[in-house]
């Protein structure tokens, strides 16, 4: 109580103090100078606040390219959900790096990377990586194969890949790049961890490559014209790029095919980006090798965040598919993107049935947190003839 | 509890509470006088010079983070929250004194054409021979070097964009003179030839290439960085030489605040006239990058002590310039992110169209991309990219000071600067011209009425004179009367007893009769127009100080 009146005596006593900033001196010069001798007394080191350290330390492990070790976050695979991990880059020579990071997923989603990047040659034209994949999938989905699987045949089978590659690619002029790439590519399968589990509903015959872990040689050729602004987050430009790959299988039989991705996308901005008109049509064809299969694991899909976005991650597999995606953009600030979007995709079993016939289709809208040259944060909500979907993702739609 | 009626207070609760308000009492009953407080005008008063009266030798280099200076000024509100305060760096006659932020030069002292076009150089530039390069700049888009010429003076280098030759540098240097004109520190800075062949590596020069550890400077990084800049036919470079400035770098200075370890930096930035008053002239020259990174605080050492200087830099994203390439249509009309605007146009499906997604521009290579139409643009709404502390806390009489700042600058001046530039583009220079012109009467128009606009008053021989800077400036018609309210003022209370009013016609009204004669004595008068635009009526309060005779200006109050 006695402190409580003492506190109301002091205040009343500081209301009453001269409110005159300066006084005792003749001048105003020496005014000024009492101030300043004021302030001398109390000088210190400039200390970072705790939002500014925190700020720092994002900009220095999340943008641009890591030094040392630095925390990873991603997409270990489509479906996995979010994942993180530690990660470490090392940059060496002028253009040289190796990098390695490990993640775990919400979905318990594994992966464990790491890449070689070579020293450029001619001022970053020729360009050489080396790059090791291991994903373990514990739960991916697998409804059936075709375009007319129904959802409540919904099974998950165990995916573990491992991939060992080299890639050379080649800019011989602006906007061009062509490249070739040699890898070992092994994929472990095995029991889904969401029940059902795949060999509950489904045989070898339904799903070919069941039960079986293949190996491959994987050759593949690349060529595409970028004229994307940043690939990253696109205002204009153009994207054109064709994939060539064979699975030559290393050992056992009957699953070795080669696979071709076509893809195409185009950006189209109407008044100085304040629409952005995107278009993308991909189409993927893998034929098997005479008297092979494609396994189940390696058929071409559909569904997910970047494709077919009402449906969920590799909902449709067959031998080929297509997709056509249209997406009509505003930029209502230069962080934030909308866009209302549609995509219709089908897959066939045989090439000529990549028709405009039984398409499945979704649309939706969305946000995009962006800075001038990526994609920070997607959201998206997409309906289709299975409902609706909530897309997030920290990359762009396509 | 005995039944007797009895206070909740404590006795000695009591008694510290009854003293107390005692002392409250008496100390509030106490003579003005007697209480030791500052007089309003000090004898030196106006000074017209800021003082640095301590040693800053203790005042370590910072290095600002950008993204976090961004941050905080684009989704806070940094510096003081009190809005409305008058700048606290002004003088008592509402004018900046020189000092370590500002030297006043136009409107204080002449400025010919020649002066405008040398601007702060001292010398010719780079020297002839061997440039040796002892450091580049790798961050950002742009390439940069590090020289040092054959006289051994360290200049640093920067390019024009491929396609945009004399963009960047030639309006640097332009807005580099006009700046230096207005009163800022400003680098040396010159036009000059960079030749490949003449470029030797220091031994000890490092170089940090993007996202890599540093290491020694090869010819071969010259090349890189090269082939991000425009080249000449010859195989030159056209680069702009900015003399490394005198002193100790320590970084930049933000916009709020004042620097912790700089005992002399007393005054919050946000309350500088010299730096609120900045945002008008940002707004002339299209400043948008007015941030605290392209600012430079040096040590000057001298005399046993040292002070800190506080320095413009890089003024590469200014008029049609961003740089690295044009300036986006954007820059200038809003801020980098407005949420709420952001909201209104994410619910728009992109019909929330703002203006500048229509309006006409001016695009070409050596001076890049301007709105075409001056003459309807509001300097009030133009925006930096980013919000600024300081300009955000402008008032009508800061404004108004760096209006009658512009009002000085002459077409001629306006000329010289942008033939500074040297653009090689002649139509190119004469759109920069019209644009600098119209955009200072736009600011002429807005900002010299906008408060009363009285300047330079004098009283001598029984006669009060001044001038009316907004009709001086052909922006406003003259007032249909001045009225004068003349006044004894005690310097020591503050108080002040009521002569007599005056009234005239013009800017020349009469002096009562019954002035005070003694020196020492103090008089204010409060000048207000009539028939003007509102903000007029507003008296301006006048102080004058009776000393040797006659009456000295030292104070006046907007």
């Amino acid at each position: 109580m006695i402190t409580r009146y003492r506190t109301i005596v002091a205040v009343a006593l500081l209301a009453t103090l001269p409110t005159a900033p300066a006084f005792g001196q003749d001048t105003r010069a020496e005014a000024i100078a009492a101030q300043q001798a004021a302030k001398a007394q109390r000088t210190r080191p400039y200390e970072p606040n705790a939002a500014e350290r925190a700020l720092d330390f994002a900009e220095r492990t999340l943008l641009g390219a890591p030094q040392g070790a630095y925390p990873w976050v991603g997409s270990v695979l489509s479906g996995g959900g979010l994942a993180a991990g530690p990660g470490y880059r090392h940059p060496f020579g002028d253009t040289a790096s190796f990098s390695v990071f490990g993640g775990w997923s919400i979905r318990s989603y594994k992966t464990v990377q790491a890449n070689l990047h070579l020293p450029e040659v001619a001022r970053g034209k020729v360009l050489f990586d080396v790059d090791v994949r291991w994903v373990d999938a514990p739960a991916v989905t697998f409804h059936g194969i075709g375009n007319d699987t129904v959802r409540g045949d919904r099974t998950s089978f165990d995916f573990e890949p491992l991939t060992v590659g080299f890639t050379a690619a080649a800019r011989p002029v602006r906007l061009i790049e062509v490249g070739a790439g040699i890898d070992y590519l092994r994929v472990n399968t095995g029991a889904g961890t969401s029940a059902p589990s795949i060999e509950e509903r489904f045989s070898p015959a339904s799903a070919p490559g069941l039960g079986i872990d293949p190996a491959y040689t994987r050759t593949r050729v690349f060529a595409q014209l970028d004229s994307r602004d940043a690939p990253g987050y696109t205002r204009r430009g153009v994207l054109l790029r064709a994939d060539l790959a064979d699975y030559s299988q290393r050992s056992g039989t009957g699953f070795g095919f080669s696979r071709v991705d076509l893809d195409g996308r185009a950006f189209i901005p109407i008044l100085r980006a304040n629409w952005v008109i995107a278009l993308r049509a991909l189409a993927t064809m893998t034929d098997p090798h005479e008297g092979h299969e494609v396994p189940f694991f390696l058929l071409p899909s559909l569904g997910g965040g970047s494709d077919l976005r009402a449906y969920s991650s590799f909902r449709f597999r067959d031998r080929n598919r297509l997709l056509l995606s249209a997406e009509y953009r505003w930029t209502p600030s230069e962080f934030v993107d909308m866009a209302l979007f549609y995509d219709a995709g089908k897959v066939a079993g045989d090439r000529s049935d990549l028709d405009f016939d039984g398409l499945k289709r979704s649309y939706g809208i969305g946000a995009r947190f962006h800075t001038p040259r990526a994609t920070a944060l997607r959201i998206e909500y997409a309906r289709g003839s299975e409902g609706g979907r909530l897309v997030f993702a920290a990359s762009p739609s396509f | 509890m005995n039944g007797l009626s009895r206070s909740p207070i404590p006795p000695r609760a009591r008694r510290a509470l009854a003293l107390g308000l005692l002392a409250a009492v008496l100390a509030g009953l106490w003579p003005p006088a007697a209480r030791s407080s500052a007089p309003r005008f000090y004898p030196d008063d106006p000074i017209a010079a800021e003082p640095n009266t301590q040693d800053a030798s203790g005042v370590q280099p910072w290095e600002i983070d950008l993204a976090y200076d961004l941050v905080t000024n684009l989704f806070g509100r940094p510096g003081d929250p009190a809005a409305g305060l008058r700048a606290q760096n002004v003088n008592t006659i509402d004018e900046v004194p020189d000092g370590s932020w500002f030297q006043n030069r136009l409107g204080r002292v002449p400025i010919s054409v020649e002066d405008i076009t040398r601007g702060p150089n001292m010398t010719a530039g780079p020297a002839e021979g061997t440039w040796t390069v002892i450091a580049a700049k790798t961050d950002g888009v742009t390439p940069g070097f590090t020289i040092r010429d054959s006289a051994e003076i360290v200049w640093f280098l920067k390019f024009d964009p491929p396609g945009y030759r004399a963009m960047a540098t030639g309006t640097e240097i332009a807005v580099t003179k006009l700046a230096w004109a207005l009163g800022y520190h400003v680098p040396e800075n010159h036009i000059a030839q960079l030749v490949p062949d003449r470029l030797v590596i220091d031994e000890q020069a490092t170089y940090q290439p993007l996202d890599r550890n540093r290491r020694g400077m090869h010819l071969g990084d010259i090349g890189d960085l090269l082939e991000r800049a425009e080249r000449d036919p010859d195989g030159t470079y056209r680069v702009i030489a900015s003399r490394a400035l005198p002193g100790t770098p320590l970084g930049g200075f933000r916009y709020h605040g004042t620097r912790p370890d700089d005992p002399n930096d007393v005054v919050p930035h946000e309350h500088r006239r010299e730096l609120r008053g900045l945002g008008v002239f940002a707004a002339w020259f299209n400043h948008v990058d007015a941030k605290a990174g392209n600012s430079l605080d040096t040590l000057i050492t001298g005399d046993g002590r040292a002070y800190v200087r506080h320095h413009l830099i890089d003024f590469g994203s200014t008029l049609g310039s961003a740089a690295v390439y044009p300036r986006p249509y954007w820059e200038g009309t809003h801020y980098l992110e407005e949420p709420r605007e952001t909201g209104k146009g994410m619910i728009a499906l992109g019909f929330y169209l703002k203006p500048w997604r229509t309006m006409a521009f001016v695009e070409r290579p050596a001076i890049g991309r301007l709105p075409a139409d001056h003459e309807t643009w509001d300097p009030r709404a133009w925006k930096p990219r980013v919000p600024n502390a300081a300009f955000l806390r402008a008032r009508d009489d800061d404004r108004f000071w760096a209006a009658r700042r512009l009002a000085e600058m002459s077409d001629d001046l306006i000329a010289a600067a942008v033939r500074s530039g040297r653009f090689g583009d002649e139509e190119g220079e004469a759109i920069l011209y019209r644009t600098l012109i119209a955009r200072r009467d736009a600011i002429l128009r807005t900002d010299l009425p906008a408060v009363n606009p009285i300047v330079d008053p004098v009283l001598e021989d029984g006669r009060l004179r001044f001038r009316n800077a907004a009709v001086d400036a052909r922006v406003s018609a003259a007032p249909a009367s001045y009225r004068a309210a003349w006044q004894r003022f005690d310097n020591a209370t503050g108080e002040t007893s009521p002569i007599q009013e005056t009234t005239a016609g013009g800017p020349e009204l009469p002096a009562p009769n019954s002035l005070p004669s003694s020196d020492g004595a103090y008089l204010r008068v409060d000048v207000s127009a009539a028939g003007g635009p509102e903000a007029w009526a507003q008296p301006v309060q006048l102080y004058f100080h009776r000393t040797g005779g006659g009456w000295k200006l030292v104070g006046l109050y907007r």
